[in-house]
């Protein structure tokens, strides 16, 4: 089990969130970074919440400034479009993109970027909305615009197109603390042999537990590390203590 | 002063690569065409992506045979990392049969499961412990320090070698055991990254530049 942590950023900062609308901004972005690799994150996903509405981005700069001294994996997305945008992510040190919007609006573009990239790079990143009980609908630009499709539908469709991952965020519990969205992950596990990350709700080791007897490979965290809550190192043991694999630090 | 080259060729992170690297304290060039390809103390092949485009890119600058020149005739010590480290072997079976480099006998072939879990996914995306192969360890051997310490891997793909002295180290994923790091002499390959690994990669880096 992979411990992530998730940095929602906002022109520069670092930000909370809460059902993905940015609420006050946290800090520097590098500061956090730099904190979570020394306290043995197996992993950074940096999403600009803004890039793909107002089309910019600031997270070269960021991604760049955090691959000058942190030594693992990054996942980078927000407003990546093409093929050029994937290259300049790529070239400021990230390891992996993460696509929403710009997969929903050109259904071919996970194709072609798995094609040029490889699908270990490509993350599929779904924002979640639940419509009913056993129904969960794709959301874009930040949970802000409906798209009518289906999420388990939608993971289908890109495993097939050369996805490589999956960054599963529920918008309903994200910044809510009240733990994940446990239906939509089995949803989706069930449906989709891809290595899936489980995003929104974490806020208690027993959202751990929870989260464990299912086939999840990575949980995302955000504001309870991001607020001192809960620390990665307690997070890591209590993942231990259930058995899960945890990375040897 | 001693120095590491990297092979820019358009394939792969390469300023993680160099960050990490440079925190041995070495300097850092990338090189990208023969003559400077030939004149490196010590070279690294980085790749990310499909085989057949990153042997493609390698033919494109003419780097194929000064990569055989450097590794098999001057033999200087290189070290290929992820697609850099399968890039060395002869062929590789991801989309159809393509040649590799045939520095190091044996073939890139699919990560395959006989136990059909739900829990086996490709890609093998994980941090994963390492475990040297037991007769390796009575030796003097730079890295035997990393043994069962976790590395991170991203791959769909694994070497099957020819000669099962060159494999040094291994992962266990389910049932499959992956080669983690194989060596013939001053040729090295890695599966996992390095230069994403945390403290342990870089520790990896610095006793692969013992071989300067």
């Amino acid at each position: 089990m992979r411990i992530i942590a998730r940095l929602d950023i906002k022109n520069f900062n670092l930000i909370k969130s809460r059902n993905l609308e940015g609420l006050k901004v946290v800090g520097n972005p590098n500061l956090y970074a730099s904190k979570y690799y020394s306290e043995g994150a197996d992993e950074l996903i940096f999403m600009d919440l803004v890039a793909s509405l107002y089309n910019r981005n600031s997270l070269y700069e960021i991604v760049k400034q955090a691959s000058k001294n942190i030594f693992i994996p990054f996942t980078v997305g927000g407003g990546i479009r093409s093929i050029d945008d994937a290259l300049k992510i790529f070239d400021s040190g990230a390891d992996k993109i993460a696509i929403n919007t710009a997969a929903i609006k050109d259904p071919n573009l996970v194709k072609v970027l798995s094609k040029r990239f490889g699908s270990q790079a490509i993350v599929l990143s779904i924002e979640a909305k639940k419509i009913n009980e056993k129904k969960w609908e794709a959301y874009i630009e930040c949970g802000r615009q409906d798209t009518g499709v289906d999420v388990v539908d939608w993971a289908k469709k890109n495993a097939d197109n050369g996805a490589g991952e999956i960054l599963l965020t529920s918008i309903d519990q994200e910044g809510t603390s009240k733990g994940f969205d446990c239906d939509l992950i089995e949803s989706v596990t069930s449906a989709v042999n891809l290595p899936l990350l489980a995003s929104g709700g974490f806020g208690s080791l027993n959202d751990i537990e929870k989260v464990s007897k299912l086939n999840v490979d990575g949980v995302v965290i955000a504001d309870a590390i991001h607020f001192n809550k809960i620390n990665l190192h307690s997070i890591k043991n209590k993942a231990k203590e259930l058995g899960l694999k945890v990375r040897n630090f | 002063m001693k120095s590491v080259s990297i092979l820019d060729y358009g394939c792969g992170n390469i300023l993680s690569l160099k960050r990490a690297v440079m925190e041995s304290g070495l300097d850092v060039k990338f090189c990208n065409d023969e003559k400077n390809l030939l004149e490196s103390n010590f070279l690294i092949l980085p790749g990310v992506g499909a085989f057949e485009n990153a042997m493609n890119l390698l033919k494109q600058s003419n780097l194929i045979d000064a990569l055989k020149e450097y590794s098999l005739i001057k033999k200087k010590p290189i070290l290929g990392i992820c697609l850099g480290m399968q890039l060395l072997l002869t062929k590789s079976y991801e989309m159809g049969e393509n040649q590799g480099l045939d520095i190091i006998k044996g073939a890139n072939i699919l990560i395959k499961s006989n136990l059909k879990s739900p829990k086996f996914k490709i890609p093998h995306i994980d941090w994963e412990e390492i475990y040297f192969c037991k007769n390796l360890l009575s030796k003097d051997l730079i890295f035997k320090d990393l043994d069962r310490k976790s590395f991170y891997f991203v791959h769909s793909y694994m070497a099957s070698l020819e000669n099962p002295e060159n494999l040094v180290a291994y992962s266990q994923y389910h049932d499959v055991k992956i080669p983690a790091i194989i060596q013939s002499n001053n040729i090295i390959g890695c599966q996992f990254h390095p230069e994403k690994s945390g403290t342990n990669g870089l520790k990896l880096l610095e006793s692969a530049f013992k071989l300067i």
